[in-house]
């Protein structure tokens, strides 16, 4: 299950990666935004 | 050699060479492109990022910074006593924490010393909208031109030979009139020599005497004679530049003479 933030009511929402036609359960949008983990991130600066 | 200082102020130098090679001036110049050590974010630890922009270009618009570098006090971090974990002696470390709505710019960056604090302040990394945020922390190491762009110290570096305007003496009455139909400040007529008020200004000269073809007036270029001009991106300044510079080119010419020796 990976967690995802609602485009439209901002709702923290789960589903599977395997997951097709994804809908919000409360507004029923179908945009959303993968929620960055909270671990640190190191990158190079190119 | 003589050498005469023309400008030698804060971030910008020129020079005055004469008596010289244009090898030599080149092999300063390509010295400051690419030998000049200077400080440059290396590694970026992000902890939060909501902003529009992805990490890596983030991190990438941080490495261009310029960071005020003292190469006393540093050494590369491939030959620091650490073994290139990061200590105080090869890292200079800053963070930043920025919540929208407001512009991130590279003053923002906290250093861990406030002699490494940041002079260019105003350069933007990135726009945050409201309940956007930026935390993250990063790693300024010493490197080289030649390695990667964020490490050149010195822009344009160049040089421009010194020129010499010879007139046909027979021509005279024709030089005069050519001369009344050049724009007022760009050359004077002195006796029978004619001289470029503003060296940098030849090109302009030259199309005229191509357009009038004006052949009694001939533009020769002295090599022995140079104008060196460089400019530095606020990370030194021009005059320490010049000098770590010279220091640099003086070593690598005794390192050839020993290894000649060798032979």
């Amino acid at each position: 299950m990976t967690r995802y933030k609602c485009g439209l009511c901002k709702k923290a929402v789960q589903f599977d990666v395997k997951n097709i036609g994804m809908q919000c359960p409360y507004c029923g949008s179908k945009v959303f935004y993968k929620e960055r983990p909270t671990i640190a991130k190191r990158i190079k600066s190119l | 050699m003589k050498v005469k200082t023309v400008e030698l102020k804060g971030n910008k130098g020129v020079l005055k060479i004469e008596d010289t090679d244009v090898y030599f001036v080149n092999s300063l110049r390509r010295v400051m492109l690419a030998e000049l050590p200077k400080l440059a974010i290396d590694n970026v630890i992000i902890y939060d990022n909501t902003s529009a922009l992805f990490d890596e270009l983030i991190a990438h618009r941080l490495g261009l910074i310029p960071i005020p570098t003292d190469l006393q006090t540093l050494v590369f971090r491939d030959q620091c006593k650490c073994e290139g974990k990061g200590c105080p002696n090869c890292t200079v470390r800053y963070t930043l924490s920025k919540e929208g709505d407001c512009v991130v710019y590279s003053g923002d960056l906290q250093p861990e010393h406030p002699s490494f604090a940041i002079t260019e302040n105003t350069i933007p990394i990135v726009e945050l909208m409201k309940d956007q945020r930026v935390i993250l922390e990063v790693e300024a190491v010493l490197g080289r031109g030649r390695d990667h762009a964020k490490w050149q110290m010195v822009l344009a570096p160049r040089y421009r030979m010194e020129t010499k305007i010879q007139v046909d003496k027979k021509h005279i009455n024709e030089v005069k009139a050519f001369v009344e139909e050049l724009p007022k400040d760009l050359v004077e007529l002195k006796g029978d020599k004619l001289e470029l008020k503003d060296p940098s200004q030849k090109s302009i000269l030259e199309s005229y005497l191509e357009k009038h073809k004006a052949d009694y007036i001939s533009i020769t270029k002295d090599p022995s004679k140079l104008l060196f001009s460089f400019e530095t991106d606020g990370s030194m300044s021009a005059k320490a530049a010049l000098q770590e510079s010279i220091n640099i080119l003086a070593k690598k010419y005794e390192e050839f003479r020993g290894l000649l020796k060798d032979l």
